[in-house]
């Protein structure tokens, strides 16, 4: 079976400078696409618009739901890791990880046993009774991929979520990732400027520039 | 101090203490409001909405009057529908304050719901997050401090507020002369140490209030 992601957008609005326009599809025979391209490309918005954060006359069908409805972003099954966390700073790491089972709407509350391993995954356990701000720049970013996965997301966007991670602790990281998304079958559109993680994770590749795609096809192809 | 002082600092303390449940009650939304939703004529609103911190009291206190005079439209129909009257009784004197501490309050929630950084909220409705769960869950946690510190300096300009007090609720003692209006009373009759007494009780509750807004949040502030 094909699940859909169509990202359409002739104009989003003036504060962004330049015009995209893209038809983008995805295709979950691949796990992982990755979103690559120079700085300034327009990946950061291209994941915004796929969220729904922006108000624009793109037109998002996600699961393959055609519907051209804009729908509210807690309706999406979109999970989002930020390349600067936000992690709510008035939270600990208990709170921030379980902020979705704690406040989401009830179909999006992931079981506390499920919610134990997920935790034990990304090794996080010993961090849980920590405050936010004490925290590495790699733990933080641990910590926003398990929030983000709590919330169970069909489809997570990734912005360069292992950016604040060293070589070693990045290869360990994005494989816990990798396990926990094929466990729970999961589609990940993840931002990269690293070919070998563009070649050990993702099956696909866009490569965008200056808000259009320029390539796409797999990762030997497009690199 | 004379009993009849005692009984002014009690009701001014507890006007001051309705008047700014009130003002956070209808500021609090409103603050909101304009700050996550501006929409043309928004400005109208803050505008309309800061009038009573440069207009002089009196003045708020007329036009006061002028809607909830028992002959004004306001007031007549709160009279007939209720039989609540506001001016010269109490309710008046929160009325009066409320008017006059709304700004201070407003200005700071705006700001402090302003501060707050949309990223932070749109995380939490892409999590699943209904609105309501995303305002008191991200929102209020993260202006909590704007919130409290706009209420306490709501609370303090209730709690000296004379002009417009005077206007709309009178001075009729134990019933709304409230602590301002009694150290009026004090200085014209000349009686000096009662005015001082009253001085230090007002001064002391305006420091306290300063103090508690400044002092650091144990949980739920930045």
């Amino acid at each position: 079976m094909t699940q859909q992601v169509h990202v359409f957008q002739s104009k989003i609005c003036s504060s962004i400078p330049g015009r995209f326009e893209l038809d983008l599809e995805l295709k979950t025979n691949h796990r992982v696409t990755a979103l690559f391209g120079p700085s300034g490309a327009g990946k950061t918005t291209i994941l915004k618009l796929i969220a729904g954060w922006l108000e624009s006359n793109s037109t998002v069908a996600l699961h393959g739901n055609p519907s051209g409805r804009v729908q509210p972003l807690r309706d999406r099954g979109v999970g989002m890791v930020y390349q600067d966390d936000l992690l709510f700073p008035h939270l600990d790491v208990l709170d921030n990880a379980q902020f979705a089972i704690k406040y989401a709407r009830s179909e999006r509350r992931m079981e506390p046993s499920v919610f134990d391993s997920l935790c034990e995954n990304f090794g996080i356990v010993h961090l849980l009774g920590r405050k936010i701000f004490n925290l590495s720049g790699g733990e933080r970013q641990r910590v926003a991929l398990v929030r983000a996965l709590a919330a169970m997301p069909k489809l997570l966007l990734c912005d360069e979520p292992v950016s604040a991670v060293d070589r070693v602790g990045r290869t360990e990281l994005l494989a816990n990732l990798q396990s926990w998304t094929e466990r729970e079958q999961i589609v990940v559109i993840m931002v990269t400027h690293d070919h070998d993680e563009i070649r050990r994770m993702a099956g696909h590749v866009w490569h965008i520039d200056a808000g259009r795609l320029i390539a796409e096809g797999s990762p030997d192809s497009v690199i | 101090m004379t009993a009849e002082d005692y009984t002014a600092i009690i009701l001014s303390l507890a006007v001051a203490l309705a008047a700014t449940i009130s003002v956070v009650c209808v500021g609090t939304p409103i603050a909101w409001y304009i700050a996550k939703k501006p929409f043309r004529g928004s400005g109208l609103v803050v505008a309309i909405s800061t009038l009573p911190l440069v207009l002089p009291p009196t003045v708020t206190g007329y036009l006061l009057l002028e809607i909830f005079g028992r002959r004004a439209i306001v007031g007549h129909f709160l009279e007939q529908q209720f039989g609540l009257v506001i001016v010269f009784h109490w309710t008046g004197a929160v009325l009066a304050a409320a008017v006059t501490s709304f700004p201070l309050y407003f200005v700071s929630a705006r700001s402090a719901f302003a501060s707050v950084d949309f990223a932070y909220e749109q995380a939490a409705r892409l999590m699943g997050c209904s609105e309501w769960t995303v305002f008191w869950r991200i929102t209020l946690p993260l202006s909590i401090r704007g919130l409290v510190a706009g209420g306490v300096l709501g609370f303090v300009r209730a709690l000296g507020d004379f002009g417009a007090t005077l206007m709309v609720a009178g001075n009729i003692p134990g019933r709304t002369r409230t602590a301002a209006l009694a150290l009026y009373d004090a200085t014209i009759l000349g009686d000096a140490a009662r005015a001082r007494s009253l001085v230090a009780v007002l001064g002391a509750v305006a420091v306290a209030a300063i103090w508690f807004a400044g002092r650091p949040l144990s949980k739920g502030g930045r």
